[in-house]
């Protein structure tokens, strides 16, 4: 054991549950909540080194071995259909991928050319085109529920965690895509080169994650 | 004059001297292994008829190769892959030579999206034509190490899996080939949430629902496998792709090389052409996979003329980026001297520079009126370790280019320095 275990993580919420997930299977996380501005963060004894980098980077460490494993969202990894396992649902960041408009936009549905303002280029068109629609996608960094409002486009495609949001702003889900949740990703050369460690965080975390829906 | 003036495109670059250096220290390496297996060496066209990929197969997506179109509108594709060249240059040009064909290439292939980073690289691959047997899979395997060890690379694993082990079980299951796809995916992907709830859906229970939750996860030592596997009740198809591993891992024995070989029974066709055992080689301190194969038994008949068949490529460019993760790219320094010397005495240093030239030295010829103090910082920054002058007669003088020391001796005194084993240089460096 000469080497760190890599795992990167999306900074924020998620990273903070997860690092209950690591905790409950014997990795201190401690210096990790207390260092908050750091970005890299080791426990020795466990031999494993915590990166943190922006939730859309995660996959992009891991498919390229830059760390050996990752926590990403499900919606990340639709959009980008990463090169690397998918082992594990680890239960947390859930929320679910929508189809939102405003009330009349159950009509626009029937337009021949929808314009859908999204963060999730690749998800939207593969879900229109999977219902036999074209449309031509706004590519947004946040906020699209503001879109329809103000006539930036007729749909949007994006996360909803309860839904608050956008009935705040006047939108109805019109459907749903897939529910997502955090996912553990491991690199495809690190599960066979590292395999007995990973083998057993993943074990770990299974049972963990066992015990946690029997709750 | 535009903005990419001083710009290469994404994904391709150019190689420095020293990676230079190591990419054809490691071609020649694996070029030897091939030789030294029998293979004989062929080369395809750099660019070919877009018709020739466009196999029944699919080998290649449309927007993965780079095409051209010729004066007379045909669409001309840049090539993406050695393989499928090969398929159709065997099953034309060769198709009355002997079979086996035992053949190899070291090749550049460009694709239009591929895995990060790289848009042209290059490829060292094998292919054995005419042959059905796990021989012709487990030779593969062993030279597929053994070009790997003599590239310089150590701690690597070949993985190896059979496709029929997976299909075979699907195919109990009556289920559209869309429905295939998309569990061959989640097996791919190891992701056994995906999977569970695909086969809940389809009212897949029993014995069959674990055997598919544990396809992804029966991967490591090979007779271990086998044996887990085995516990399974397997259907004809399945236990005759055990058997086909055992057999190849066997042989891999038999090379002593089957230390470095593994076993995925999750690994499913990445590419549709595959038919049998399929491999990909892994190594430390690289997160990428550098080199795959596998049977490809239907892909000759797409040119006209079945033959059985198998092979794989080593991504050279990436043995390079691991050897040097590694720090094990081999330099030829020891080998590399500057001979200086005035325009007076040119005559005598060229007529001494062919000398060294001809034993296997790498000679630069520097005709200055420089003094030893400046030539000494420019060997130094080039990496050149010795600066060579002449003195009386046929004496030379080698000077460290870095502490100054210097000795005398000649032709014969340098060429041997670099020959013994124990100093490579004259001046003892190592």
């Amino acid at each position: 054991m000469d080497r760190y275990l890599k795992i990167a993580l999306a900074k924020g919420r998620i990273a903070l549950q997860a690092f209950g997930l690591f905790e409950s299977i014997g990795i201190d996380c401690s210096s990790m909540r207390e260092e908050t501005r750091k970005l890299i963060v080791r426990d020795p004894a466990s031999m494993v080194e915590f990166i943190l980098v922006k939730p859309k980077d995660v996959a992009k460490y891991v498919e390229q071995g830059a760390v050996d494993m990752g926590v990403v969202g499900k919606d990340t990894l639709l959009e980008q259909q990463p090169d690397l396992y998918e082992v594990l649902d680890l239960g947390i960041g859930k929320c679910r991928m929508v189809v939102a408009g405003t009330g009349e936009s159950r009509e626009h549905l029937d337009m021949a050319v929808k314009v859908v303002a999204t963060k999730y280029p690749v998800t939207a068109q593969k879900y229109f085109s999977g219902i036999r629609q074209s449309i031509r996608v706004v590519e947004l960094d946040g906020s699209v529920e503001l879109a329809p409002i103000v006539g930036l486009s007729h749909l949007i495609v994006d996360l909803v965690e309860t839904g608050r949001t956008l009935k705040e702003n006047g939108l109805v889900i019109l459907d749903e895509i897939c529910p997502v949740s955090a996912r553990l990703v491991v690199n495809r050369v690190s599960l066979k080169m590292e395999n007995e460690r990973i083998t057993r965080v993943i074990k770990a975390l299974r049972q963990t994650l066992g015990r946690a829906v029997q709750l | 004059m535009g903005e990419y003036k001083l710009r290469v495109p994404e994904g391709l670059g150019d190689i420095l001297t020293d990676e230079c250096a190591a990419k054809r220290a490691a071609e020649s390496a694996i070029r030897d292994v091939f030789l030294g297996y029998g293979l004989k060496e062929v080369s395809t066209p750099t660019f070919e008829y877009l018709d020739v990929f466009s196999t029944g197969q699919n080998v290649l997506e449309q927007e993965e190769m780079f095409k051209l179109t010729d004066s007379k509108g045909r669409i001309l594709v840049i090539r993406p892959d050695v393989t499928i060249p090969i398929a159709r240059m065997t099953a034309t040009n060769m198709k009355d030579q002997p079979k086996p064909l035992k053949l190899f290439y070291i090749s550049d292939v460009f694709r239009e999206i591929s895995s990060p980073g790289q848009r042209e690289f290059t490829q060292a691959g094998a292919e054995i034509i005419g042959d059905a047997g796990a021989e012709a899979d487990g030779e593969c395997i062993s030279m597929a190490v053994q070009a790997l060890k003599t590239a310089g690379i150590e701690d690597f694993i070949i993985d190896i899996g059979q496709v029929e082990f997976f299909e075979s079980i699907i195919d109990q299951i009556n289920i559209p080939g869309a429905d295939k796809n998309r569990i061959r995916h989640f097996i791919k992907h190891k992701n056994l949430v995906a999977i569970e709830e695909f086969l809940d859906r389809k009212s897949v229970n029993g014995g069959l629902k674990d055997l598919l939750l544990s396809v992804p996860v029966l991967y490591g030592e090979v007779g271990k496998v086998l044996k887990q596997a085995r516990e399974f009740p397997l259907n004809d198809g399945a236990l005759r792709a055990l058997e086909d591993i055992d057999r190849v891992y066997r042989i891999t024995g038999e090379y002593g090389y089957d230390k470095y070989v593994s076993v995925d029974l999750g690994m499913v066709k990445e590419l549709p052409y595959y038919t049998g055992i399929i491999f990909k080689g892994f190594t430390r301190d690289l997160g990428f996979i550098i080199c795959s194969g596998g049977r490809y038994d239907h892909l000759q008949q797409e040119f006209g003329e079945g033959a059985p068949a198998t092979g794989f490529a080593i991504n050279v460019s990436r043995v390079v980026q691991a050897l040097y993760n590694q720090n094990r790219q081999q330099t030829d320094e020891n080998k590399r001297y500057i001979l200086k010397c005035t325009a007076a005495d040119r005559k005598k240093a060229i007529n001494t520079a062919q000398k060294l030239r001809a034993a296997g030295l790498y000679i630069e010829l520097c005709v200055t009126s420089s003094g030893i103090e400046e030539m000494k910082n420019y060997a130094v920054k080039k990496g050149v370790k010795c600066i060579i002058t002449l003195d009386e007669g046929s004496r030379l003088k080698v000077t460290d280019a870095r502490t100054g020391k210097q000795i005398t001796t000649s032709v014969p005194g340098i060429v041997a320095g670099i020959s013994s084993e124990n100093s490579k240089c004259v001046l003892g460096w190592h």
